[in-house]
């Protein structure tokens, strides 16, 4: 007769009553073990939103800077956006972006703006804010396709004068003056910290306010803003002659290898540096800038996961570490299912469930922390935490993975149990 | 299921086991079964007697398929378990034989019913649940069936313990002890339901040192030293035959 016909593996119904029961029976146990395995997934959750959020204010900002545009930097090849805000090389100078903007050096080039800049405070009345400076030319407007909504730009005559005029940015003209209108004509006090110590204080006239360009990313908020005449920030704010990016605007995309190209010639050929030679500028272009943002921001996200993976393991080796002391305990219970006809499969089931719905349950509750801690940190920061469908697909795939891996040695030990030993067992 | 109508249920030619024991630093061979030759059919009440180290243990292992013979055939319901994986002894197990043991082995923190479903439980039966109440009621625990171990007696337990072992139908009903924690009164009325199983034609084997245990059954079969040292029973005719 056939012993196997009416016999086969407990259901899965069966099965999972038993692993709930079992973990009922041990409350604190379960929950102190979920923990491990939630901290591990919330962390992960976190730290992968919080990554791909910085990413994306940084490609956002980027962005936002046109399409159509050559970034000239000083300084060798260290590229990346800090320097394009303002780096501390002096290599590039006021004639090097005078001869960029030439009409006729480069073919391909609409306008060329030189910028220098840095971090001033605003004061108006009682009310002070530190805000961007940037030290410019007329075309900084054009380059950066960015018109004034109120009043003017600066103009040539203000930056042959060095005239004390500002144009200043949506939010700050809001915050300094109430409205954009009422910001037009009046005076505003602009402190500036020194190189050698102490600062300056020049009272600029506002002439204009930047059309709003909006938060951009969350992160680099553009309207807060002080433009002013290239000449007023080098003789009288910041007292250095050397700009701290040239911004070359193309007539198309098509244009910007070529531009991109004479800029490079135009620049080498006034600092003396021979093709082939390393030059002691960077030329980039938006591309360029996301590429190296993106690989930075992708580093930052494995980075970030990789630590919530570890926390992620560390929660198996308790999940394994558990369930091996149930097995412990539970070996006369083992041997007395072995006998009434558990299969090695049944008795490895049962303890893999076990583990798995242990990770599962710490995995959901983790998913939830994790963005709870997401909204947190996007409440509390500039950062906006970015959580994807795939990072939550992958953490509850992750979950049960760690269930299953290390649930399956305890399961397996379980499962090869001798079932007189076991019934021996005390 | 064979022919005859007292078929054998269980026939065991020259059955030997040794176990590697620790004796003075030094490991020994322990026959603890020394050539075994048992054949019970289809109804009988077996009572196997012998002192400890008689090797009665092992014989309620190997009858019971927990463990299996190094030398010898066993023949189970007509089924050869020589040579089985433990997966197939497993399956021989749920499908055969009935366990009622000393300490109960009750599944705690679990009903009365979800502890007689069990078995049935691992052979996928979908009738679980009904046959496991009939067979609570059939122990006088049909009122019972929703209490924990915790909540029963010790003979409620052990007739919980035996609706399990009867659950399956099995063609073997193997009790180790089955009175060996019970006091004298609850005792009596666990051997009075092996009785009425008895006279049901169930097959039982029950392993016990106490005489007045064995007196119960209609066959004695006392171990020494590993082998059978008298046995009651009537050879019966068609002994020889093999079943099937």
């Amino acid at each position: 007769m056939d012993c196997r016909s009416q016999v086969g593996p407990m259901p899965l119904a069966d099965t999972l009553r038993t692993a709930f029961g079992a973990l009922a029976a041990n409350k604190l146990r379960a929950s102190l073990t979920m923990l491990g395995v939630l901290i591990g997934v919330a962390s992960v959750i976190a730290m992968v939103s919080i990554g791909q959020g910085a990413a994306r204010i940084v490609e956002s900002t980027l962005e936002g800077l046109g399409t159509n545009v050559v970034f000239v930097t000083p300084g060798g090849r260290t590229p990346g956006f800090a320097q394009a805000a303002g780096g501390s090389a002096t290599s590039l100078s006021i004639d090097d972006a005078r001869a960029l903007a030439q009409p006729g050096t480069i073919p391909d080039a609409v306008a060329g703006e030189p910028e220098q800049g840095g971090f001033v405070s605003a004061a108006v009345g009682g009310t002070t804010i530190n805000v961007r400076a940037v030290g410019t030319t007329p075309a900084y407007s054009i380059v950066r396709d960015w018109p004034v909504t109120a009043g003017r730009f600066i103009s040539e005559s203000d930056l042959v004068a060095a005239a004390s005029v500002a144009v200043l940015g949506a939010d700050t003209a809001a915050d300094l003056f109430g409205s954009i209108d009422a910001a037009i004509g009046r005076a505003v006090n602009v402190r500036v910290a020194q190189a050698a110590g102490g600062s300056i204080v020049v009272r600029l006239r506002v002439i204009g306010v930047m059309e709003a360009r909006g938060n951009v990313g969350g992160f680099f908020n553009l309207d807060q803003l002080v433009v002013v005449p290239l000449s007023t920030s080098q003789r009288r704010m910041f007292g250095r002659d050397s700009v701290g990016a040239i911004l070359v605007s193309a007539a198309s995309a098509d244009a910007m290898p070529q531009v991109r190209r004479d800029v490079e010639t135009v620049l080498r050929r006034r600092h003396g540096i021979a093709e082939g030679e390393a030059p002691d500028f960077t030329v980039q272009t938006q591309q360029d800038l996301l590429a190296a943002a993106s690989l930075t921001s992708d580093i930052l996200t494995i980075l970030l996961g990789a630590s919530g993976g570890i926390s992620l393991i560390v929660g198996g080796i308790g999940i394994m570490n558990i369930m091996l002391v149930s097995v412990t305990e539970r070996t006369r219970e083992i041997g007395l299912r072995k006998a009434l006809g558990a299969t090695r499969r049944d008795i490895r089931n049962q303890f893999l469930v076990e583990a798995v719905t242990l990770t599962t349950f710490g995995g959901l509750a983790g998913i939830a922390l994790g963005l709870a801690a997401g909204l947190a940190i996007s409440a509390a920061t500039p950062i906006i935490a970015v959580v994807s469908p795939t990072a939550i697909l992958i953490a509850v795939g992750i979950s049960v993975a760690v269930g299953m891996i290390f649930g399956l040695y305890p399961a397996s030990r379980a499962a090869n149990l001798q079932p007189i030993a076991a019934l021996r067992a005390e | 299921m064979v022919a005859a109508p007292r078929p054998a249920i269980v026939e065991m030619r020259g059955i030997e086991k040794t176990y590697g024991a620790e004796r003075a630093g030094e490991s020994v061979a322990v026959h603890a079964l020394d050539g075994i030759d048992l054949t019970i059919h289809e109804g009988e009440y077996v009572a196997v007697l012998g002192p400890s180290g008689s090797g009665k243990s092992t014989l309620m292992n190997l009858l019971g398929c927990l463990d299996v013979a190094d030398e010898g055939r066993y023949r189970l319901a007509g089924t050869d378990v020589a040579g089985l994986s433990d997966d197939a002894l497993a399956r021989i197990r749920n499908r055969f034989v009935g366990f009622v043991f000393q300490q109960w082995n009750l599944l705690a923190r679990t009903t009365a019913l979800a502890n007689v479903t069990l078995p049935l439980a691992y052979r996928g039966d979908r009738d679980r649940e009904a046959k496991a109440r009939a067979a609570l009621e059939a122990v006088g625990l049909g009122a019972r069936i929703r209490h924990r171990p915790n909540q029963l007696s010790g003979g409620e337990q052990q007739r919980v313990a035996i609706a399990r072992a009867l659950v399956t139908e099995p063609a073997l009903v193997l009790a180790d002890e089955p009175t060996g924690n019970l006091d004298t009164a609850t005792g009596e009325e666990i051997l009075g339901l092996f009785d009425r199983l008895h006279a049901a034609g169930r097959t039982l084997v029950v392993v016990t040192h106490d005489a007045s245990v064995a007196e119960r059954a209609n066959r004695r079969v006392r171990l020494r030293d590993g082998r059978i040292e008298s046995d009651d029973g009537l050879p019966l005719p068609g002994r020889a035959d093999a079943a099937g």
